[in-house]
C-alpha cells in the first residue's frame, strides 16, 4: 500500500516534517494560517507515528542511519515497541491539542503572536518526538533543548492573561537548563569511559567497563537531571507555576507529553544504557528514588486538595501521578515496568482531558479558580462531565484507565511483597478522590453565582476533550491494546538490561 | 443476544433516556415499563453464563444466570417496579435517574459471575443510593449522605483490597463459594458485612433510611442489604460464624425499635432484625436454610416496601413520621391502614401471610441443625418483630393517641401499588408452594401443619394480649420526641471529641515548640542559602534558589551513595 | 387516654387467647426440641417475652435517650419530613390541639 521506500524513511520523517514546518508557521503568521499549517503537520506526524507503531507491533526494531553513516559514528534513529508507543502518545496528544488550541489560543494569545506561538508549539513537538526517537545519547540532549527552549517560550506566552507566567517561565528555564546540564555532564562522564555516544554501543561498552567511580558519577548526574525534567519530588517546584500560568493548550500538551517523555528517557537510560550492570544503580533507585516517589505520591495529592486554582490542583496531581510511574520503575520487575508504561499512556490521556476542561473554563468563565466556578456543571454540562470522567480516572475508579494502571501497579508491588507501598497507593487514591470531589462538589452542588453567564465550550474544544475522556473510558474497559503494547515494551527493556529475572 | 448483553443495561439505558423525556406523566410511565423489560430479558433464558467481557487477562463473566441469581433478579425486578410505581408523583429527575441506576446496579451485581464485575456494580449501588438520600437536600440529609457514603465506600474499598488479595492467593476472580482462610476472603467477608449491616457496622442503615425522601426509602429498603444477603449466600454459605452474627443481629434491634420515635427508623431497625434471620439461614447453609433465606428475602422485600410505603403515604399527608405526632389516622386513611396492617401481619408471620411461610423455613432449619440457643434467640426476635413492626407501626399511626389530624386518604396511585404489594403478601401466604417452586434448591416443606399454626397463633396472640395489658396499665413506653444513642455515637460524638482534644493539645505543644525550632531552621536554611545562592538574591528569586538547593542536596546524596 | 384499647377489645383478645389455650390439645407434638411439647409453652413465650422485652427496652431508654437535636445540624432528627409531590400543603391536615 505504502511504498517501501517511504516506510524505511518514516523514522526521519517523524522529526523532519515538523522541524521544517515550524519556521513556516512563524512566517505565515496571522489569522488561522499558522494554525492550519500546524494542525496539518500534527496530523501528518500522527499518521507517521501510527505507521511506526503498527510496524513495530510485532517486535521488530527499526533502525535508521542518518546520512547513511553507520553507528556508532553516525547518528542512529531507533524505533522499538517502547518509543513507538511514546511517539504515538506525543503525536496523538499533539494533534488533538492543536485542534483544541484554535479557539483557546485565539482567546488567550494576541493575534500578532499566533505565528510565533504555533511555531514554538511545533518546535516543542519536534523536540519531544526527536528525544523519543533518537538512538544517540547526545542527540537526546539536542532535542531536549529544542523542546525545552520552546516550552519556556510557550509558558511565557501566557503572560497576556497572567503576568506571573513570566516568572514561571523564568523558573522553568533555570531549572530546565540545570536539568539538561546535569544530563550533559553525566553524558560527558560516560563518554570519558566509553568513547561513544550511541546508546546501544554505550550499553555494550559499559558492561565491558564494569564498575568505576566515574560511571557512578555519570549515573548520579543523569538520574538527577532526568528527575528534574520529569518533576520528581522535590525537584518539582517549577511544575505547578509553569502549568498554572501557561496558556491552556500548552498546559494540556506539555502536561500530557513532556514529563512522559522524561519518564521514557529515564526508562531508556536506566534499562537500555546502564542496564543495571552494577549494583549501585539499583541502590540509587531503591534508596533515593523510591522514597521520594512515595513521598511525592502522597504529598502531591495532599497539596492538591488544598489548591484554590483548578489548573494548579491538576499540576500537583501530576506530581503525584508521576510518583506512580517512578514506583513502577523502581520495582524493577516486568509487572512494575508494565504498570509504569501503561500509566504513562493513561495519565497522558486523562490529564490532557482535564487540562482541556480547565482551559475551557478559562475561556468561557474567565477563571480557573474553583470557588468562582460554582455551579458550572449546569452551565457547561459537557465540559464538566469530561472533568468527572478524567477525575474518576485520576482516582482510579474501575472502568477508567486510571484503574488499569493502579491495578497493575498494586499487583506488581504485592508480587514483591511491598505491602506498605501497595497500601500507600490505595491511600493516595482516596486523597485523589478528595481533590476531585472538591471540584465536583463546587461544580454541581452549588448554584451559579448571580450575574455570571457561562456558555458551553465550542465544538472544536469539546471534541478533542471528549476524545481523551472517551478514550480514558474505552481503554479502561478494553485494556488489551494498551497492555499488550506496554508489556511488549517492558519485556524489550528487560531483555536489554542485565537484570536477572526469576 | 450479543455477548455483552446483561439485564442491568436495560436500566442504564432507561436512566440515560429518562432525563430527556419532558412530559412528567410520560416519563413516569416509561419508567414503569423498565422493570418489566428487565425481567422479560432474562425470564425465559436457560441457566448458564451468557455475557463475557475481556478485561486485562481475565474473561469477565458479566451475566451469570442460575437458580440463586434468577430469584434475586426476580425479587429486584419486583422491588424496582414497586418503588418506581410508588414514586409515580415524583418529578425530580435526579431521584428518578438514581433509582433506575440503583436498581440496575443491584441487578447487575446479582448477575455478576466474577468478583470484579461484582465490585463495579457494588460501587454503583453505593453511588446511586447515596443520591437518593441526598435528594432530600436539607443540611441534615446532606450530612447523613456523607456518613452513609463513607460507609458504602469503605465497604467497596474493603471488597477491592479483598479481591486483589484473593486473586493473588488463588489466581482466580470467579465469584464462587469461599472459605474464611485468608486475609483476602476475610476482607471480602467484611465488605459484605458492612453492606449487610452486621452489628456495629449497622448504623448507616438506621442513620440514612429515615433521611431519604419517602419514596427514596422504599427504593433503598429493597436493594443494598438484600444484595449483601445474596453475596453472602453465594460466597459464604455454611460459614458457622454467620449463625451467631445473625442471631445477634436479629435480637438487638428489637430493643431499639421498641423505644424509637421515628417510624422510618423503627422500620430500619426492623430491617436489620429481618436481615439477622437471613444471615442465620446463610450460616447454617443447608439447602433448607438457604431456601429459607432466599424465600425470606423475597417476601421481606415486598412487605418491607409495603410498610415503608404506608409510612411514606402518612408522611405525604401529614409531613411527619414521628410516633409522638401521629395517631388516629384510621378514620381518614382507611385503605392505607388496611394495607399497612397486611404488611404488619406478614412481617409478624401470621398464618396465611407471606412472612409465615418464609420464616418457618429458617426456624426449622435452625432447629433441625441443633442450634438450640440460636433458635431461641430467633423466637425471641420474632416476638420483637411483632412488637415493633406488627403492632407499633400500625397502632401508633392509625390508632394510639388521636392528635386531631384531619387528612385525605393517600392518592390513588399510592393506594394501587400498596394494594398490589398487599395482594402479593396474601397470595404468597396462601399459596406458599408457588414461592417454594422458585427457590434455588428443591424443597419439601409444608408450613401449614396444625401444630405449627396453633403454636404460632398462641405466641402472637398472647404477645398481643401482653401489649394490650401494658397499654392498659401505662407501662408501654411513652411517646415523646427524643432520639436514642446507638453505636454511631462513637464516630459521631466520641471520636470527634477525642480528636478535638488531641488537636488542641498538639497545637499548643507545636506552637511552643515551633517558637524555638522555627527560628533555628530558618537560620540554618539562610546560612546554606547564603553559601550557595546567587549573590544579592531578592525575595523574588528565592524560589529558584530553593529549587537549586534541592537539586544540590539530591545530587549530593546520590553521589554520597557512590562512596558508601 | 386509651381510646383504642377498650374493654371490648381486651375481652375480645381474652376470648381468642382462651380459644387458643383450648386448641393446645390439638397439637400433635412434632417439635424439634422436647420443651416445645410442654403444654402452653408458646403462650408463655409470647406473653413473657413480650413483657420482658418492653421492660428491658424501657430500661435501655433510660440509658441512651437524648434530646431530639442532640446531633444538631448534622442529622435529620429535628428537620421536618419532606413534603411530597404536587399537592399543596394546605390540603393536607394540621394537628389542632
Amino acid at each position: 500500500m505504502i511504498p517501501q521506500a517511504i516506510i524505511s524513511q518514516l523514522p526521519i520523517l517523524q522529526v523532519i516534517v515538523p522541524l521544517i514546518a515550524a519556521p513556516f508557521c512563524a512566517l505565515l503568521g496571522g489569522r488561522n494560517r499558522a494554525w492550519a499549517l500546524a494542525f496539518a503537520v500534527s496530523l501528518v506526524t500522527f499518521a507517521i507515528s501510527a505507521m511506526l507503531f503498527a510496524s513495530t507491533l510485532d517486535g521488530t526494531v527499526l533502525s535508521y542511519q542518518l546520512g547513511g553513516w553507520a553507528p556508532p559514528i553516525g547518528i542512529e534513529y531507533r524505533v522499538d515497541a517502547l518509543n513507538a508507543f511514546v511517539l504515538l502518545i506525543v503525536s496523538g496528544v499533539g494533534a488533538l491539542t492543536m485542534l483544541y488550541a484554535r479557539e483557546s489560543v485565539a482567546y488567550e494569545i494576541d493575534e500578532r503572536h499566533h505565528g510565533l506561538f504555533y511555531s514554538a508549539f511545533v518546535f516543542c513537538m519536534t523536540g519531544l518526538l526527536g528525544v523519543t526517537i533518537t538512538g544517540d545519547a547526545f542527540n537526546v540532549f539536542v532535542f531536549l533543548e529544542i523542546s525545552s527552549l520552546s516550552t519556556y517560550a510557550l509558558v511565557a506566552s501566557g503572560a497576556k492573561r497572567d503576568r506571573r507566567a513570566l516568572t514561571a517561565a523564568y523558573n522553568y528555564l533555570i531549572m530546565g537548563t540545570i536539568g539538561a546540564t546535569f544530563f550533559v555532564i553525566g553524558l560527558g562522564l560516560l563518554y570519558m569511559i566509553t568513547g561513544t555516544l550511541n546508546m546501544a554501543d554505550l550499553a555494550h561498552k559499559l558492561v565491558e567497563h564494569g564498575d568505576s567511580r566515574t560511571l557512578r558519577m555519570g549515573f548520579a548526574f543523569i538520574v538527577v537531571g532526568f528527575g528534574l525534567k520529569l518533576a520528581m519530588f522535590p525537584l518539582h517546584l517549577w511544575l505547578p507555576n509553569a502549568y498554572t500560568h501557561a496558556p491552556s493548550a500548552v498546559s494540556a500538551f506539555v502536561s500530557a507529553t513532556s514529563t512522559k517523555v522524561a519518564v521514557y528517557l529515564m526508562l531508556r537510560f536506566l534499562f537500555t544504557v546502564f542496564g543495571f550492570s552494577i549494583p549501585f544503580e539499583v541502590d540509587v533507585l531503591r534508596t533515593i528514588v523510591l522514597p521520594l516517589a512515595l513521598i511525592g505520591i502522597l504529598a502531591g495529592s495532599i497539596v492538591a486538595v488544598f489548591q484554590e486554582d483548578l489548573k494548579r490542583l491538576l499540576a500537583y496531581s501530576s506530581i503525584s501521578q508521576i510518583g506512580y510511574m517512578l514506583v513502577g520503575i523502581t520495582l524493577l520487575t516486568p509487572g512494575g515496568l508494565m504498570a509504569s508504561i501503561i500509566h504513562l499512556f493513561n495519565h497522558a490521556v486523562a490529564k490532557a482531558a482535564l487540562f482541556m476542561v480547565a482551559g475551557a473554563y478559562v475561556m468561557q468563565a474567565g477563571t480557573s479558580t474553583i470557588s468562582d466556578l460554582r455551579g458550572v456543571g449546569r452551565d457547561m454540562p459537557f465540559t464538566t462531565a469530561a472533568f468527572v470522567v478524567g477525575g474518576l480516572s485520576l482516582v482510579g475508579v474501575p472502568m477508567t484507565v486510571g484503574f488499569i494502571s493502579k491495578w497493575y501497579l498494586v499487583q506488581a508491588a504485592l508480587e514483591q511483597g511491598w505491602w506498605p507501598v501497595a497500601g500507600l497507593i490505595v491511600l493516595s487514591s482516596l486523597v485523589a478522590f478528595a481533590y476531585v470531589w472538591r471540584f465536583v462538589e463546587a461544580a454541581y452542588m452549588y448554584p451559579t453565582p448571580d450575574g455570571v453567564i457561562r456558555r458551553e465550550a465550542p465544538l472544536t474544544m469539546l471534541i478533542p476533550m471528549w476524545i481523551f475522556a472517551g478514550s480514558s473510558i474505552f481503554f479502561g474497559l478494553n485494556a488489551s491494546l494498551t497492555s499488550a503494547a506496554a508489556s511488549r515494551a517492558a519485556s524489550g527493556l528487560i531483555a536489554a538490561s542485565s537484570l536477572i529475572w526469576q | 443476544m450479543t455477548d455483552y448483553f446483561m439485564p442491568s443495561l436495560i436500566y442504564f439505558a432507561a436512566a440515560a433516556i429518562v432525563p430527556f423525556i419532558a412530559a412528567p406523566r410520560l416519563r413516569a410511565t416509561f419508567m414503569l415499563a423498565v422493570p418489566f423489560a428487565g425481567f422479560a430479558s432474562f425470564a425465559t433464558m436457560a441457566y448458564g453464563t451468557y455475557a463475557f467481557m475481556p478485561f486485562f487477562d481475565f474473561n469477565l463473566k458479566i451475566f451469570r444466570l442460575d437458580g440463586l441469581s434468577f430469584i434475586f433478579g426476580l425479587i429486584f425486578s419486583i422491588a424496582a417496579f414497586i418503588s418506581i410505581a410508588f414514586a409515580w408523583h415524583i418529578r425530580d429527575r435526579l431521584e428518578q435517574v438514581s433509582s433506575l441506576v440503583y436498581a440496575g446496579a443491584a441487578i447487575g451485581a446479582v448477575f455478576a459471575g466474577d468478583l470484579i464485575t461484582l465490585f463495579v456494580f457494588w460501587e454503583g449501588t453505593a453511588i446511586a443510593s447515596a443520591l437518593l438520600i441526598w435528594a432530600r437536600r436539607t443540611p441534615g440529609a446532606i450530612a447523613t449522605t456523607m456518613r452513609y457514603f463513607t460507609f458504602q465506600i469503605a465497604s467497596g474499598l474493603l471488597l477491592f483490597i479483598g479481591i486483589v488479595l484473593f486473586y493473588r492467593d488463588t489466581g482466580s476472580v470467579a465469584f464462587q463459594h469461599m472459605e474464611l482462610d485468608s486475609l483476602g476472603t476475610w476482607l471480602i467477608f467484611l465488605a459484605f458485612g458492612f453492606k449487610c449491616a452486621f452489628p456495629l457496622m449497622h448504623n448507616w442503615l438506621q442513620d440514612a433510611y429515615p433521611a431519604a425522601t419517602p419514596t427514596g426509602t422504599v427504593t433503598l429498603s429493597a436493594f443494598t442489604t438484600k444484595l449483601a444477603i445474596y453475596a453472602l449466600a453465594r460466597g459464604f454459605a455454611g460459614t458457622e460464624f454467620l449463625i451467631y452474627i445473625g442471631a445477634a443481629m436479629s435480637l438487638f434491634p428489637v430493643f431499639f425499635a421498641a423505644i424509637e420515635n421515628n417510624l422510618r427508623r423503627v422500620l430500619a431497625y426492623s430491617l436489620n432484625n429481618q436481615l439477622g434471620f437471613m444471615v442465620v439461614g446463610i450460616g447454617i447453609g443447608t439447602p433448607l436454610a438457604l431456601d429459607g433465606t432466599v424465600a425470606h428475602a423475597f417476601v421481606h422485600v415486598i412487605y418491607k416496601a409495603l410498610l415503608f410505603m404506608s409510612v411514606g403515604a402518612v408522611i405525604y399527608r401529614t409531613g411527619t413520621a414521628k410516633v409522638s405526632d401521629l395517631g388516629g389516622l384510621w378514620k381518614y386513611m382507611p385503605w392505607t391502614m388496611a394495607f399497612c396492617i397486611v404488611g404488619s401481619l406478614s412481617i409478624s408471620a401470621f398464618p396465611l401471610f407471606s412472612g409465615f411461610v418464609a420464616k418457618s423455613l429458617i426456624l426449622s432449619a435452625t432447629a433441625s441443625s441443633g442450634h438450640i440457643w440460636v433458635w431461641m434467640a430467633l423466637v425471641v426476635a420474632s416476638v420483637g418483630v411483632l412488637e415493633h413492626a406488627g403492632i407499633k407501626i400500625p397502632y401508633s399511626m392509625f390508632f394510639g393517641h388521636d392528635r386531631g389530624w384531619k387528612v385525605k386518604e393517600a392518592p390513588l396511585p399510592m393506594l394501587l401499588i400498596m394494594g398490589f404489594a398487599a395482594t402479593l403478601c396474601v397470595l404468597i401466604g396462601v399459596f406458599p408452594q408457588t414461592l417454594y417452586a422458585l427457590l434455588p434448591y428443591p424443597v419439601e416443606y409444608e408450613p401449614y401443619t396444625a401444630d405449627h399454626v396453633i403454636t404460632q397463633l398462641q405466641m402472637l396472640f398472647f404477645a398481643a394480649l401482653a401489649f394490650a395489658l401494658l397499654i392498659r396499665f401505662n407501662i408501654y413506653p411513652a411517646e415523646y420526641r427524643s432520639i436514642n444513642l446507638d453505636f454511631d455515637w462513637v464516630y459521631r460524638r466520641f471520636l470527634p471529641n477525642v480528636l478535638r482534644v488531641v488537636t488542641h493539645y498538639v497545637t499548643v505543644i507545636w506552637r511552643v515548640y515551633a517558637r524555638f525550632a522555627d527560628r533555628r531552621i530558618e537560620r540554618a536554611l539562610m546560612v546554606i542559602y547564603r553559601a550557595h545562592g546567587p549573590q544579592g538574591a531578592l525575595a523574588r528569586t528565592w524560589p529558584t534558589g530553593s529549587m537549586v538547593l534541592w537539586i544540590a542536596i539530591l545530587l549530593g546524596i546520590t553521589l554520597g551513595l557512590a562512596y558508601l | 387516654m386509651n381510646t383504642y384499647i377498650t374493654k371490648p377489645v381486651l375481652i375480645g383478645l381474652a376470648v381468642i387467647c382462651a380459644t387458643l389455650v383450648g386448641a393446645d390439645f390439638l397439637r400433635d407434638g412434632h417439635g424439634y426440641f422436647s420443651f416445645e411439647n410442654w403444654p402452653l409453652i408458646y403462650c408463655a413465650i409470647g406473653f413473657v417475652v413480650y413483657g420482658v422485652l418492653i421492660i428491658l427496652a424501657k430500661g435501655l431508654r433510660v440509658l441512651i435517650e437524648r434530646p431530639e437535636n442532640y446531633y444538631g445540624d448534622l442529622a435529620i432528627d429535628s428537620e421536618p419530613e419532606p413534603g411530597m409531590g404536587p399537592i399543596a400543603p394546605e390540603k393536607s391536615g394540621v394537628p389542632h390541639d
